[in-house]
């Protein structure tokens, strides 16, 4: 009787992955892609930027595998990257702010809203134009506290931001966002 | 103001309630994903060479360092031959000077 086959832990991957063997970090990438691209899909602007963010964020915790410390388990410190990869990226966007495109769409936020792909779908084009216009750092946390339901505390781990600007910064920028939609409501 | 203000993030919890049930990406940008992520490493890689497959641009050089040697040890040989050949020359002259005033 064949004994059942254990999947290797994440430590033994990064070991593995530090002595040489690269298809051991092929297996890390394989096994939290789908969580990396969930997350930076609410920050690209189309499907290259999305791939070009996640390749940069692997690339980059392959570059820096060495310093993982272990403290943190690896999905944490890999969503991390992702999420300072996205920021630089928002920044980057920000200097160049003319180039984000702006789609109306029509979407009455008044309405209550029956669950189903195509209402979610509608929810998240208004969602990502406005948040669109907010500033990176607003918009990152917005994304992160109310789109990916992070909480405070892992709001800050993330950004590496204090708990307290996490919960300053989300304020203002629900203010913003809130004022935004208004405005955008108020053109159709 | 504050009934307002209340109705309004109601609105935009409900907002963000349907976006989050949105995907925001196709599905088919995860395939083959990790090989294309190796497929980069493996070119930056490449990129960063080892020291010796760029030890044959020092050939020019080190043929020059050689030639260079060659000719200094050549010069240096020469040199020691003439003072070994003229301290010899001195020897005898002061050879034949004893000999000659010795009558020998």
């Amino acid at each position: 009787m064949n004994a059942p086959q254990q999947v290797p832990s994440d430590e033994h991957l990064i070991k593995a992955t530090l002595s040489g063997h690269d298809d051991a970090f092929s297996e890390l990438v394989r096994r939290y892609k789908q969580k990396i691209f969930r997350l930076a899909a609410r920050f690209a602007r189309d499907n290259d930027d999305l791939d070009d963010i996640c390749q940069e964020a692997f690339i980059k915790a392959y570059e820096n595998l060495k310093k993982f410390r272990g403290d943190a388990p690896f999905e944490h410190w890999m969503t991390k990257i992702a999420v300072n990869v996205c920021y630089d990226m928002l920044r980057k966007q920000s200097r160049r702010r003319g180039d984000v495109p702006f789609d109306s769409v029509a979407f009455s936020i008044g309405e209550p809203q029956s669950p189903g792909n195509s209402s979610g779908d509608e929810a998240w084009h208004v969602v990502k134009n406005a948040l669109a216009k907010l500033r990176p750092e607003d918009r990152m946390v917005i994304t992160l506290l109310n789109l990916e339901e992070k909480s405070v505390r892992e709001t800050a781990s993330l950004t590496g931001w204090s708990e307290a600007n996490v919960k300053v910064r989300a304020f203002r920028a629900r203010k913003e966002l809130k004022r935004i939609l208004e405005d955008d409501r108020g053109e159709r | 103001m504050t009934v307002e203000n209340d109705r309004d993030d109601d609105i935009l919890e409900r907002l963000f309630a349907a976006a989050r049930k949105s995907q925001p990406h196709d599905a088919n940008l995860e395939y083959g994903f990790e090989t294309r992520v190796m497929a980069k490493i493996t070119a930056q890689r490449g990129g960063q060479k080892p020291f010796y497959s760029w030890a044959w641009r020092l050939i020019p050089a080190l043929v020059v360092a050689v030639m260079m040697m060659g000719a200094w040890t050549y010069i240096i040989e020469h040199k020691q031959f003439i003072d070994f050949s003229s301290i010899a020359g001195i020897n005898n002259e002061e050879t034949m000077l004893v000999a000659s005033l010795t009558g020998e």
